[in-house]
């Protein structure tokens, strides 16, 4: 029971995330500030790093619009399902860690990188520290010799929650959803 | 997580090149920079909208 469950949030919990993130962009008015070089760099086709926190990933999909990017996220069940939710809109992702030593995803990125592909790194990792950039992406950048764009997201108004936190809502809303359909499971 | 029907904002920080014969400490330099500059411009973020 608990594996299919494992199941289907793991393919499911993506698609909501996904429908969640669109609803939000759709409803939202949002405003873009010191973009003008970043779009440039995106016209001619010239690759770069995107760096933000791993607190602000949410809305990061629907910002980028460049020619292609892959973002590393962990190798753990949270990776997995940040993976799956950015595929949905035509992100791919490198599976590695910026915290546990930077070398296991630095590979994977420079491959990547080799494709013509910007790089999207949350160099505080999924485990944090919060708020301390790790050292991998300052490597990464000097073998790639590409620039780091800091980014950033915030709302005028928002409700704190944790990544984690917020996939265990969905794990929860699933699970509710699943008994209420099948009371014989 | 933002509410729907709010104001949203992406803020973009001044790019940080590292240079290929960076020295450890230019490196060290480097990262506090790219934290620095996380650091203001996601406060910058925060306050974008209490004007």
């Amino acid at each position: 029971m608990k594996k299919i469950l494992n199941k289907i949030t793991i393919s499911a919990a993506p698609f909501l995330a996904s429908l969640l993130i669109r609803f939000l962009a759709k409803t939202m008015r949002i405003s873009y500030v010191n973009f003008e070089r970043v779009w440039d760099d995106w016209r001619r086709g010239k690759n770069i790093i995107l760096a933000f926190w791993h607190g602000r990933l949410l809305m990061m999909p629907i910002m980028y619009k460049g020619r292609g990017v892959s973002v590393l996220v962990s190798r753990h069940r949270d990776g997995e399902l940040i993976a799956r939710t950015v595929m949905r809109f035509g992100i791919d992702s490198v599976r590695g860690s910026s915290t546990r030593g930077w070398l296991g995803g630095v590979k994977g990125l420079l491959k990547e990188w080799k494709k013509g592909k910007d790089i999207a790194i949350t160099p505080d990792g999924p485990k944090g520290p919060g708020f301390n950039a790790q050292m991998g992406i300052i490597h990464l950048a000097k073998i790639t010799g590409l620039p780091i764009i800091p980014m950033t997201f915030s709302a005028s108004k928002k409700k704190h929650l944790r990544v984690g936190t917020a996939l265990s809502c969905l794990t929860h809303f699933q699970k509710a959803c699943l008994s209420a359909a099948t009371p014989s499971l | 997580m933002p509410y729907p029907f709010s104001k949203g904002v992406f803020i973009c920080g001044d790019p940080i090149t590292v240079n290929r014969e960076s020295t450890e400490e230019e490196l060290e330099q480097k990262r506090l920079a790219l934290q620095k500059s996380l650091l203001n411009i996601t406060e910058r973020a925060d306050r974008y909208f209490k004007n």
